[in-house]
C-alpha cells in the first residue's frame, strides 16, 4: 500500500515539473508569488542536481540558495528558450565551480561530505543507499538517477536539461540502477 | 528496480530543506546584464588549454627569448676567442676592444676558473691565472705536460700573432715550475659556425678546429673520437699530420697557422721551418 502511494506521488510530481517561462517575467516585476511558485516547482530538481555534484548537504543548501537569488536577480534577462531548468542548472553548476575555485584549500571535491556525518539519515537501509549513491555512482549517473527518482523529472526532460541524448540518458539511468541494485543486494538490502 | 528508485526518493526526503524565507528576504539586485554565471549561452565552456597554461606558456616564451637574446648578444660581441685546453677546456671571449667579456670553462677545474673575477684582468693575466690553476691542480704536470692554445679572431692579423704570445706565456709559467710543456698553438678565423660547433660539444674553438682537420685527414676518426681523446694522443696525431694540417689550412684559405712546441721526433724540422 505504501509503495503504491509513493509511486502515485512520484507520478504526480512528474506531471507538475513543467515550468511556465512567464514566471521569470513575473519575478522580474517583483512578483513574490511567482518566485515562490518557481521555487516550489524546481526545488527538488535543483537540490538533487547540486547534491549530485557536491555530495554535501550543507554546501548544497548554500548553493541552491545562491542559485535562486541569482535567478531572481537575472530573471528580467531570461530569454525564452524552452529550457528554463537547464538555465538554472547551469547557474547552479557555475556557482558550485566558483565556490571550489575560491575555496582552493578544499581538496576533497570528489569526496564530499563524510558518510558518517549524514546524521539526519537514521534508517540503516537508507544509510546504505546513500553510501551507494555517493560511492558507486559517478556524478552524471547520480544526477540522472536523483533527478528522476527524487525530483520526478521525466527522462526526456532530464536529457534536455543536461544536454544529452534521450537514449544516452536512458542507458545511463538503467546502468546506474543496475549498479545500485547489485550493491544493495550485496549489502543485504532487499530490492 | 522500483524498490531501488523508491529508496532513493525516500533518502533525499530525509535531507534538511533549503530555507526559502532566507532566499525570499535576500536583497533584490537586478543585474544590468548577464555575467559569467547567468549567461545562458556559452554553457559549459571549459577553459582553453591556452588559458589554463597561460603563465607557463608566457614563462617558456620569455625564457626562449632571453636565451636567444643572450646567444645573439654573446655572438655579436665576440670578436676573439682565446682557448686553452688541458683536461679542462677554457674559452676566453674578447670584444673588439680586447676586453674580456666572458670566460667559460668545461671539465675538471671549471668551477675554479669560472669563478675568476676577470673584470679588471688583461687577457695575458687571465691566461696566466688559468694556467696557474691548471698547474696547481696538477692538470698540467711533468707527467701530463700537454696544452692546446688557440686564438680565433675576426681580426686575422691579430690571430696570426697573438697565439704565439700566449703560447710563450704558457711556456714561461710552466718553465718556472720545471714543466717541459708540449704545446699546440694555433691562430685562426673566428666564425659563428665554428663557435656553435664548439658549444655543441662543450669544447674549445681550438680543439674543434683541430678535430675537424684530423677527421678530414684521417677518415678512421669521427669528431667525437678526437674531442674525447687525451691531449697526449691529440698532440701525437697533430705532430704526425702537421704538414697535412698546414696544407689543408692553406687549401681552405683559412689563413690559419699552427705550431707545435717541443715535439721530440721532428722538432728540429719544425724549427728549421720557423
Amino acid at each position: 500500500m505504501l509503495l503504491l502511494v509513493l509511486e502515485q506521488q512520484s507520478l504526480v510530481q512528474r506531471e507538475d515539473v513543467k515550468i511556465d517561462e512567464k514566471l521569470f517575467l513575473a519575478i522580474s516585476n517583483g512578483d513574490n508569488e511567482a518566485f515562490e511558485k518557481l521555487y516550489l516547482k524546481t526545488k527538488k530538481s535543483l537540490y538533487a542536481y547540486v547534491f549530485s555534484i557536491t555530495k554535501d548537504v550543507y554546501l548544497t543548501q548554500d548553493i541552491v540558495s545562491d542559485t535562486y537569488i541569482k535567478v531572481r536577480n537575472a530573471a528580467h534577462l531570461y530569454v525564452e528558450m524552452d529550457k528554463p531548468m537547464a538555465w538554472m542548472f547551469t547557474i547552479a553548476k557555475r556557482i558550485t565551480l566558483n565556490y571550489y575555485r575560491k575555496d582552493s584549500k578544499r581538496t576533497e571535491y570528489e569526496k564530499g561530505e563524510d558518510i558518517n556525518t549524514f546524521s539526519y539519515v537514521t534508517d540503516p537501509t537508507l544509510k546504505i543507499v546513500l553510501k551507494a549513491a555517493l560511492e558507486i555512482l559517478n556524478e552524471e549517473e547520480r544526477e540522472i538517477v536523483l533527478l528522476h527518482t527524487y525530483a520526478g523529472l521525466k527522462h526526456r526532460e532530464i536529457a534536455l536539461d543536461l544536454g544529452i541524448g534521450l537514449s544516452t540518458e536512458l542507458s545511463k539511468y538503467h546502468r546506474a540502477l543496475k549498479k545500485l541494485k547489485t550493491y544493495l543486494l550485496n549489502e543485504g538490502v532487499s530490492v | 528496480m522500483k524498490k531501488t528508485e523508491q529508496l532513493l526518493s525516500r533518502l533525499l526526503n530525509n535531507f534538511p530543506e533549503v530555507d526559502f524565507d532566507k532566499i525570499k528576504n535576500a536583497p533584490y539586485e537586478p543585474m544590468h546584464a548577464h555575467d559569467d554565471i547567468t549567461n545562458p549561452y556559452n554553457i559549459e565552456k571549459k577553459p582553453s588549454l591556452m588559458k589554463k597554461h597561460f603563465g607557463r606558456i608566457i614563462t617558456f616564451i620569455l625564457a626562449v627569448f632571453i636565451f636567444i637574446g643572450f646567444e645573439i648578444y654573446d655572438n655579436k660581441l665576440t670578436h676573439t676567442v682565446i682557448s686553452i685546453d688541458s683536461d679542462t677546456t677554457v674559452n676566453i671571449r674578447l670584444n673588439s676592444k680586447g676586453d674580456i667579456i666572458k670566460v667559460k670553462a668545461y671539465g675538471k677545474n671549471e668551477n675554479t676558473i669560472n669563478r675568476i673575477d676577470y673584470s679588471n684582468l688583461s687577457t695575458k693575466d687571465m691566461v696566466n691565472q688559468t694556467v696557474n690553476v691548471l698547474i696547481l691542480s696538477n692538470e698540467i704536470s711533468k707527467e701530463n705536460p700537454y696544452v692546446i692554445i688557440g686564438v680565433n679572431s675576426s681580426d686575422k692579423s691579430f690571430a696570426k700573432t697573438a697565439f704565439d704570445i700566449y703560447a710563450k706565456e704558457i711556456e714561461d709559467i710552466s718553465d718556472d715550475k720545471d714543466i717541459d710543456c708540449r704545446i699546440i698553438s694555433q691562430g685562426g678565423n673566428y666564425s659563428l659556425a665554428l663557435d656553435r660547433l664548439a658549444k655543441k660539444y662543450n669544447t674549445s674553438l681550438a680543439k674543434i678546429s683541430l678535430a675537424k682537420e684530423i677527421v678530414t685527414i684521417n677518415n678512421q676518426y669521427v669528431l667525437e673520437d678526437i674531442i674525447d681523446m687525451p691531449l697526449s694522443q691529440i698532440y701525437d696525431l697533430v705532430s704526425k699530420n702537421y704538414e697535412a694540417i698546414k696544407e689543408l689550412r692553406q687549401k681552405d684559405k683559412q689563413e690559419c697557422i699552427i705550431e707545435i712546441f717541443d715535439y721530440d721526433e721532428d722538432n728540429d724540422d719544425n724549427e728549421d721551418d720557423d
